[in-house]
């Protein structure tokens, strides 16, 4: 039975993992309609510039973690600026097709930019074990859940009650509609893509703290963002409740 | 140069081949292969070689992306399964290539009737995501079926020989792609002129309208994945027997997206765009080194370290360049010239 919460436990982190990229997905999609396959690289850039900063300029988990999201937001914008916005108005297939061309060239990117070894992202905090009656959960994972509650609340308030959410939909649900109204389909753009960089970076980087449970202490990686976990992100997006872009119509 | 359309029945417009000239070019174009293997150097020829297996899997992906609007991810798991078909019958059970072949169609066609069913209800990017699904599903189900094909060791296959030819040496084994890629274009360009291939491109352009004139969705979407996964399985008992060594490893995702590239880059649609993106993408990667091996030996260097990460960064940046700026591809830009050729110096 312990043994059993325990499992539940280091599962429900690493789910807390695969939801907060999967949000990464939900936040593009919610606000262009366009399914992200370069998500997954994405976080796993965004994981690979904690890694940077954490091993050349400081390993604290403040400067670590202000960098990588300063570093999720260039990055996002960059990728909307230069790829995503050209696209705009294409057929969905088209723009489709990119997120995937990009996907693979962000990859390969990685592999020359740093390498294709594992890293172990060195912050030093996380790890202490807190006890529950014989149980043990390390900080970090009751960290990563609680990151993924707080921004679920956020965005799901964000998207529901803000100008800028309620104008996030309404591209997304008809994006010419929205131009006529005044709002700025660009703006939108980046701004979703930048947040979903961040969401899905946040994820990333909260690999490593998680994934070493109590239980067995598997060696993990930034690199295993990769692999073929973006798929079952990919499907756990898709599980997400969400309302389909006709029904504004 | 033909200058105009003069085209007054159906049958004209139709036709495989609509003047003298057109047969002329092909049967030299063809007779120019068929001679090229004796003349070509065994590197040149590798090129050649592969150029011809993948335009029959890039034809067989054509006729379900380029013709029906079916997107596939995971079209690298048909030519996976073609490959452990082939192999498995030949190798293993010393069955006759031609029965391997046979069962390299036959296998995928299967196959794809599990993929196929639920894309009836699926639409764009849902069944991108289920075909990319079942390539990552095939590869673990043939690791795990070890009885039958060796798990993560592969089987080793041989140069077949068919009807007492042998197909050992490299330009006989050029010979034997060369008229399965020909007998898949005549296929495919066949299909594309006949009532299914035109019900293929209604559903594309529009499911609705198509199923309004009496085109059964459900018959046509599948009669379309099981063509395209029976002409990519034989494409990838070809290529098993080019790598004379069938595996999971040989056969990696980027395929699908390489696949993919060729069709965006020839022009989706279109049997000649596929040739076309064949043509570019296959030598793209050499042709990139070659001139940048001119500019400097250290960029060279960072080639060969870089190989498989270059390579993929390149289909990356021509799938993005072409969908910007070339939206329909080499055809594209090919009819393009013709026009300004024709109408020149007008502009139309």
């Amino acid at each position: 039975m312990q043994y059993l919460l325990q499992l539940l436990i280091s599962g429900l982190a690493i789910g807390a993992i695969y939801g907060l990229i999967a949000m990464g997905f939900a936040v593009i999609y919610k606000s262009t309609g366009l399914v992200n396959f370069a998500q997954g690289e994405m976080t796993m850039i965004t994981a690979y510039i904690a890694w940077t900063i954490s091993t050349t300029v400081s390993g604290n988990v403040f400067v670590v973690a202000f960098g990588a999201i300063l570093g999720a937001i260039l990055l996002g914008l960059v990728i909307e600026r230069v790829v995503m916005r050209p696209m705009l108005g294409e057929p969905v297939f088209a723009t489709v097709m990119v997120t995937i061309g990009l996907a693979v060239i962000l990859r390969s990117a990685i592999n020359f930019i740093w390498d294709a070894y594992p890293h172990g992202l060195d912050v030093a905090m996380g790890r202490e074990i807190v006890r529950f009656g014989g149980m043990g959960v390390r900080t970090g994972q009751m960290a990563v859940i609680a990151t993924l509650l707080v921004l679920l609340a956020a965005i799901w308030a964000f998207i529901r009650y803000s100008k800028m959410g309620v104008a996030m939909r309404a591209v997304a649900a008809d994006d010419r509609t929205a131009l006529l109204m005044g709002i700025s389909a660009t703006r939108i753009h980046a701004l979703a893509w930048a947040a979903s960089s961040v969401i899905a970076g946040i994820g990333g980087v909260f690999f490593r703290p998680v994934l070493r449970s109590v239980a067995n202490d598997v060696p993990t990686r930034t690199q295993g963002v990769s692999g073929n976990h973006p798929g079952r992100a990919r499907r756990r997006a898709r599980l997400r409740p969400r309302r389909p872009p006709d029904r504004h119509r | 140069m033909r200058t105009g359309d003069y085209k007054q029945t159906y049958a004209e417009l139709v036709a495989l081949m609509d003047s003298p000239p057109v047969w002329l070019w092909s049967v030299v174009l063809v007779l120019a292969l068929v001679a090229a293997p004796y003349a070509l150097n065994a590197y040149a020829l590798s090129f050649l070689t592969i150029i011809l297996i993948t335009v029959t899997g890039a034809l067989g992906l054509n006729i379900l992306t380029g013709y029906t609007g079916l997107i596939s991810l995971g079209h690298v798991g048909f030519l996976v399964t073609g490959a452990y078909a082939y192999a498995v019958l030949v190798s293993k059970y010393h069955m006759p290539p031609l029965v391997g072949f046979l069962g390299a169609g036959i296998v995928p066609a299967l196959a794809s009737l599990i993929v196929g069913a639920p894309s009836l209800r699926l639409r764009g990017l849902y069944l991108a995501i289920t075909t990319l699904a079942f390539s990552f599903i095939i590869n673990t189900v043939i690791l795990e079926m070890r009885w039958l094909t060796n798990g993560a060791r592969g089987i080793a296959v041989q140069r077949p020989e068919i009807l007492g030819i042998s197909f050992e040496s490299d330009a006989a084994f050029t010979h034997l792609c060369l008229v399965v890629a020909i007998l898949t274009l005549l296929a495919t360009l066949n299909i594309r002129r006949s009532r299914v291939g035109r019900a293929f491109v209604a559903i594309r352009d529009n499911d609705t309208a198509a199923r309004v004139m009496g085109i059964n969705l459900h018959a046509y979407k599948l009669f379309a994945f099981v063509t395209s996964a029976f002409i990519t399985g034989i494409a990838g008992a070809l290529y098993g027997i080019y790598l004379s060594f069938v595996s999971v490893e040989g056969f990696p995702f980027l395929l699908s997206i390489e696949a993919l590239a060729i069709l965006i880059v020839g022009g989706l649609g279109s049997a000649l765009g596929a040739v076309l993106g064949t043509i570019l993408i296959v030598l793209l990667p050499e042709a990139t080194r070659l001139v940048f091996s001119v500019l400097s030996a250290q960029i060279d260097a960072v080639f060969t370290t870089g190989a498989q990460e270059l390579k993929s960064m390149l289909y990356g940046l021509v799938i993005i360049l072409f969908l910007r700026f070339q939206p329909r591809g080499l055809v594209g830009a090919w009819h393009d010239i013709r026009r300004a050729w024709v109408n020149w110096p007008l502009r139309y």
